[in-house]
């Protein structure tokens, strides 16, 4: 059977039972979600890395400690051990995420399938910046959901568990993040579908 | 077949399954933006580089 085919808890456990290659499918299934998660909530791509890094090493250091709840689902666990590093980076820092001008231009790069002008691409570059600032200056709570729920693809229960609310209040906050970024979206009059 | 969803789909806002209940109207407005937004979104998407992706993996073995 091949490492694709087998669930996270399976390739946990075979991890767990020494088979060293299993991290790398892991880590190929579930990267992007979490390094995404982590880079809108810090936006900075270097401090992005390093907690990405260290929360794996705390996913190593548990698995091998024995620690793992075998209950639990492995994306969620992982997403939380970022999230609170995540917190412990801004509590440290005694500051709120704040608005920045990142450019992000390297993955619009790799997204594109033709080619295309100069005036196309500054085009793609601003719309892709408006829609990353607006998301920047939701409530960070709003934020957290918007970002879980879409680019770790947490079901609203996981991240009621991770946030320490109730599964209502996520919801709300995902409503109130949608409401709140079509509200900005007006006020700039940009069309989602000229985003 | 015209799909809908709403929020209280709780595991599946984003994957829209049908569902049989009525949603208000601010809920459909904003399950139509989600909706119209969630490609752009997806290009925010980033991966982390293959030196940190290395780096664990190298901790791994030395673990």
């Amino acid at each position: 059977m091949k490492l694709q085919q087998h669930s996270d808890q399976d390739l946990v456990k075979l991890y767990l039972n020494g088979e060293e290659s299993v991290l790398e499918e892991l880590l190929r299934r579930h990267k992007s979600k979490i390094y995404t998660s982590i880079y809108l909530l810090v936006k900075d791509q270097y401090l992005a890395e390093d907690i990405f890094q260290d929360a794996f090493i705390k996913v190593i250091n548990t698995l091998r400690s024995g620690r793992y709840n075998e209950e639990g689902k492995f994306l969620p666990w992982v997403m939380r051990i970022a999230h609170n590093l995540v917190i412990d980076y801004f509590r440290r820092e005694k500051r709120a995420p704040v608005i920045t001008s990142a450019d992000g231009t390297d993955v619009l790069n790799l997204l594109q399938i033709h080619e295309e002008s100069a005036e196309e691409r500054m085009l793609r570059e601003q719309t892709h910046l408006d829609l990353r600032a607006m998301i920047h200056l939701l409530p960070d709570e709003q934020k957290e959901v918007l970002i879980m729920r879409h680019y770790a693809d947490l079901s609203f229960k996981e991240i009621a568990d991770l946030t320490d609310v109730s599964i209502n209040t996520a919801l709300g906050r995902m409503r109130y993040a949608l409401s709140n970024l079509r509200k900005m979206m007006k006020v700039k009059e940009v069309s989602p579908r000229g985003l | 077949m015209t799909k809908t969803s709403t929020l209280n789909d709780l595991s599946n806002f984003s994957s829209l399954q049908p569902v049989e209940k009525a949603v208000d109207e601010g809920d459909q407005q904003n399950l139509l933006f989600y909706n119209s937004i969630r490609s752009k979104l997806d290009q925010l998407v980033k991966e982390p580089s293959n030196e940190t992706i290395q780096k664990i993996l190298d901790y791994s073995k030395k673990k």
